[in-house]
């Protein structure tokens, strides 16, 4: 053996084999059920790390405990210590409190520029601490590649994190130097980073309208939806060994006409997460740097030469080109048994025959769209879907005197509002159809669609022989929904508290009602609820980079694995076990993922409730209760 | 422990893994330093250039390109003959010659007409001659100067709005006739795109700004406004956003609205929006019944270009009150004076027309464009 030669699991069982001693992996084959400890001791060996690649050696190639340490292990503890030094030096000494929640450190004033303070001055633990937290990141970042080669997963974990990295140096490191000046970095201190978030977001007129900030935030949101889809089907499916993977493959189907798959699932989880944060850091980035009016910036919008008759043009070519690419898609002959046993006739069976979508099959691995079930809660709930829509469409087609380029022109800023207060409207109908009542039909049938698609949801898991999870899901996303349209305007007494139905309306709505009442960020609520959003885009990142980097050693396949771990789940659990010290199963990381998601909808529909209900200015309650910075 | 390094696979990996890190890491430094140098520039910070004009903050009045050779040689000898002006209503106490400059720097460099736009030539002093729309334009003119003075006098003089804190903005700077007319003869009040669907900037000139009351501009939940009205205060901030130009931030600390909190020029906005409700309500028949809007005057900056510079420039009753006796309603208001203000007609077809501006107009127009109305 070279002295240079990368040692890992599979040279070390290449000697046990030579010693003549009986592997673990060969237990494995043999059938025999062999626990994480044991295989933890059969990885945890030294070699395979970045530093014995380039340069032979590893010296600090060893566990503390459960922990992985390594060399990248040494510097990141160095950067976390100091960081975290003089994060408190500055806070408990410098500022001389002891209320962390209200506790601001600020960047050095604009007016320094790049240059380093010097000790004493303002900003400067800042800039340290910014510094040591740079190193802690990448020390971090380079320790979970090392641990990836020791267990020879590929290298998504990392890329995942640093592409979360790539958002705190573009916050603390990129913008600053594009703007010129380190004073325009990310404030630190809990209350007081929210601060600067709503400073920086009314600099540039209306982060609102930013749309790589819209993006950002609908694939945080979609981040959510995923993880509670995915975490909800497997715990769906979990304690049922009856069950085969059709079974959660025919309910996806029935349900929404796809299923991505086991593999898919966790390869987009992936995409999304990456994606939330890569959308984020350029929604910041350009913000001061080239962009500094985001209203303004839509004047591209209407000054694009399409809105003539190209208008038309395009339209049609988009749609021919859709219909083409639906056409190329190949009937399926063999279609899942499962499947057909739910068939029927009339409500109670399937539409869509099945058909094959060869990009969606190199995509995620799996390419049957359809078949679809219709049912009397499905059938209901889309009937009312479209006849809402069409209410909505119709109202935007009248706003605009029913011309189609306007429509097309103006469609981010047409809205379908509720009855307006200002007006004397409250709950009746006492508005004309297009001043507000057409916003109480087409809402009252939104609802309608959303609770039969519920009732579908519970209806669908039973007859798949599922538990009932994602209805528990889907409820607590509801609740949310219900909260912001239904509940609070009865209880506050006029619809005009609801958000209209369109793009702009939605973002103003929020602006309004967070602007109205003091400052949302100071709504602990609406804190929770971010928490767990962004928690849950996190823990989405986590698992689907994990399960992907394990996929060779077939770690997707959760529900199995659940009940008897193959190589592939042990290898993802040792992973976070030397990596941050716990790990979760193939069981319990789901119940985090379903739990995260839930508290998302949950924990916001309280904080929207309480507010104008019980709490009127959440800034004034933070400063009653002290969590407020010092300005 | 290179050898590997110099052949095999493992070896050139590092080489091309070296050489797109080297790629990736130079253009990401590239064009971070080439966005720096773009945005280097504080958007916040007031750029006066003090070369475009003494009187000016910065606008550079030109009359020599619109004021004809017949003019300056009429101005010429009209001096000659009376170095005491005649016939002067508003602007008592100037000699003629200090009349020609005010006349020149302010009404053709700042609304860029010639001299036949309100007088006759052969008698500057005449209030009528033969051509009605120039006799028209001149009553006009006399109406606007007393405007001008009774809005420096309530409003802006004596340093007001300094006096609100005592940082550094505003300048100091007052009204003149290219603070609005910015170098056209017929301002637009009100640019079309601002009202336009969907950006609907509003501005309730009827409204009380007033931070007491509760209602368009005190939007917190304690005073029982509606969500509708908090809609409606957002349209009227978008309209100060878009006409000066700034974010939210120039007057609020965002993590509080209604706060005061740290940020002065919060004071300034609420006096320049009372003074546009008593524009509105006492003059808005003077300027064609339209109405003001923040961008008349501001047009994307902080500090209105063509606002003087400083009180000191202008004739002393155009700093303050008219001459004693002498009122607005006094120089009598005929509404067909005004009726090519109503139809913002600027084609060379439209008979109120300046033909001699036609071209510098066009270019004032193109102007008001790039200033980013939300169009």
């Amino acid at each position: 053996m070279g002295y240079n030669k990368i040692i890992t699991g599979k040279v070390i069982g290449e000697e046990a084999a030579a010693k003549g001693e009986r592997q673990v992996i060969q237990r494995v084959l043999e059938g025999e059920k062999v626990t994480l400890l044991e295989m933890e001791a059969y990885y945890k060996k030294p070699g395979g790390t970045l530093m014995h690649a380039l340069f032979g050696a590893d010296p600090f190639d060893f566990w503390v405990g459960r922990f992985y340490v390594g060399t990248f292990g040494v510097l990141s503890l160095f950067g976390i210590f100091f960081g975290v030094l003089f994060y408190f030096y500055q806070v408990w000494v410098v500022e001389g409190t002891f209320n962390l929640l209200a506790a601001r450190l600020d960047p050095p004033p604009v007016s320094a520029g790049l240059s380093l303070v010097s000790p004493g001055q303002p900003g400067f633990f800042w800039q340290l601490i910014v510094f040591m937290a740079t190193i802690a990141f990448f020390g971090w970042l380079m320790r979970q590649v090392d641990i990836s080669r020791k267990l020879e997963m590929s290298y998504e974990v990392p890329i995942a994190f640093g592409a979360v990295f790539t958002s705190w140096l573009t916050l603390q490191w990129f913008r600053p130097i594009a703007m010129g000046a380190w004073g325009n970095g990310f404030a630190l201190g809990i209350t007081h980073h929210l601060d600067w978030v709503s400073n920086i977001g009314y600099q540039y007129f209306n982060f609102f309208y930013n749309p790589f900030h819209a993006i950002g935030i609908s694939l945080l949101f979609a981040a959510t939806f995923i993880l509670a889809l995915h975490g909800s089907l497997i715990l769906m499916s979990s304690n049922r060994p009856y069950l085969e993977e059709g079974n959660e493959d025919g309910f996806f189907r029935n349900l929404i006409g796809y299923s991505i798959g086991e593999i898919g699932i966790h390869r987009l989880a992936l995409w999304v997460s990456v994606a939330s944060v890569l959308f984020s850091n350029l929604c910041i980035f350009l913000s001061g740097t080239l962009v500094k009016d985001w209203t303004g910036f839509w004047n591209f919008w209407n000054d694009i030469p399409i809105w003539e008759s190209v208008a038309f043009a395009g339209t049609a070519a988009v749609g021919a080109v859709i219909w083409r690419g639906a056409k190329r898609g190949t009937h399926l002959k063999d279609v899942d048994p499962i499947e057909l046993e739910y068939g029927g006739r009339g409500l109670a069976g399937t539409a869509l025959r099945p058909f094959n979508v060869p990009f969606l099959k190199r995509l995620f691995g799996n390419g049957q769209v359809g078949p679809i079930y219709l049912g009397v809660s499905g059938t209901v709930s889309v009937v009312a879907g479209v006849i809402c829509s069409f209410i909505i469409i119709e109202h935007y087609l009248w706003l605009v005197d029913y011309n189609p380029i306007m429509f097309l022109r103006n469609f981010f800023v047409l809205s379908l509002d509720p009855p307006a207060l200002a007006e004397g409207h409250t709950l009746g109908f006492t508005a004309s159809w297009h001043g507000g009542s057409a916003w109480i039909v087409a809402t009252f049938l939104l609802h309608l669609s959303i609770l039969a698609w519920l009732f579908r949801v519970w209806d669908r898991s039973r007859k798949a022989g599922l538990g009932t999870q994602l209805f528990w899901s889907f409820l607590a996303a509801i609740f949310l929904y219900l909260v912001i349209y239904l509940i609070r305007p009865v209880i506050m007494g006029n619809w005009a508290q609801a958000p209209g139905h369109g793009f702009k309306a939605i973002l103003d709505w929020t602006n309004n009602v967070s602007v109205q009442y003091g400052n949302f960020y100071y709504n602990p609520f609406h804190m929770l609820s971010i928490f767990f959003l962004l928690g849950s885009t996190l823990l989405l990142a986590m698992h689907g980079a994990t399960i992907v980097a394990a996929s060779r050693y077939g770690a997707y396949r959760e529900a199995e694995e659940m009940m008897t771990e193959g190589t592939g789940t042990h290898r993802a659990q040792l992973f976070w076990r030397w990596c941050m010290g716990f790990q979760a199963t193939s069981k319990t990381i789901h119940d985090w993922a379903v739990w995260f998601a839930a508290l998302t909808g949950i924990t916001g529909g309280i904080g929207v409730l309480l507010s104008g209900t019980v709490i009127n200015d959440w800034f004034m309650w933070a400063m009653e209760v002290g969590i407020v910075a010092p300005l | 422990m290179f050898e590997n390094f110099a052949g095999g696979k493992r070896g050139l990996f590092f080489v091309v893994f070296g050489l797109v890190t080297a790629v990736l890491a130079g253009t990401s430094f590239a064009v971070v330093f080439y966005v720096g140098e773009v945005a280097l520039e504080d958007p916040d910070e007031i750029i006066v250039d003090d070369a475009a004009s003494p009187i000016y903050v910065n606008f550079q009045p030109e009359p020599e390109a619109v004021v004809s050779e017949d003019s300056y040689l009429a101005m010429g000898q009209y001096q000659a003959e009376f170095p005491m002006p005649q016939n002067v209503v508003v602007l008592e106490g100037l000699t003629t010659v200090e009349i020609i400059g005010y006349m020149l720097n302010h009404f053709s460099g700042g609304l860029g007409v010639n001299c036949t736009h309100c007088h006759a030539l052969d008698n500057f002093a005449a209030d009528e001659w033969d051509d009605p729309i120039g006799m028209r334009n001149k009553m006009v003119a006399r109406q606007h100067l007393v405007m001008t003075g009774e809005i420096n006098q309530n409003w802006l003089e004596n340093d007001q709005l300094v006096s609100l804190t005592n940082l550094k903005q505003p300048s100091g700077a007052v009204m003149a006739c290219a603070t609005c007319h910015n170098g056209q003869a017929q301002p637009v009040a009100w640019p079309a795109e601002m009202d336009a669907f969907p950006n609907d900037f509003r501005l309730p000139l009827d409204a009380t700004f007033s931070v007491e009351e509760p209602g368009i501009l005190n939007v917190n939940a304690n005073n029982d406004v509606s969500l509708d009205t908090v809609q409606y205060n957002q349209r009227v901030m978008y309209h100060m956003n878009v006409a000066l130009g700034v974010g939210c931030t120039h007057c609020h600390n965002s993590r509080y609205f209604p706060s005061y909190e740290g940020v002065p020029a919060k004071n300034y906005s609420l006096h320049m929006l009372q003074m546009s409700a008593f524009i509105n309500d006492n003059y808005s028949k003077y300027i064609g019944g339209q109405q003001p809007s923040c961008s008349l005057c501001h047009a994307g900056q902080v500090i209105p270009h063509g606002a003087a510079i400083d009180d000191a420039v202008l004739p002393p009753h155009i700093r303050s009150n008219p001459p004693e006796g002498l009122s607005i309603e006094e120089l009598g208001l005929d509404a067909s004076m005004y009726e090519r203000y109503t139809e913002h007609d600027m084609s060379p077809d439209n008979p109120f027309y300046d033909q001699d501006a036609v071209s510098e107009g066009d270019e004032d127009t193109a102007d008001m464009d790039d200033v980013g109305m939300g169009g």
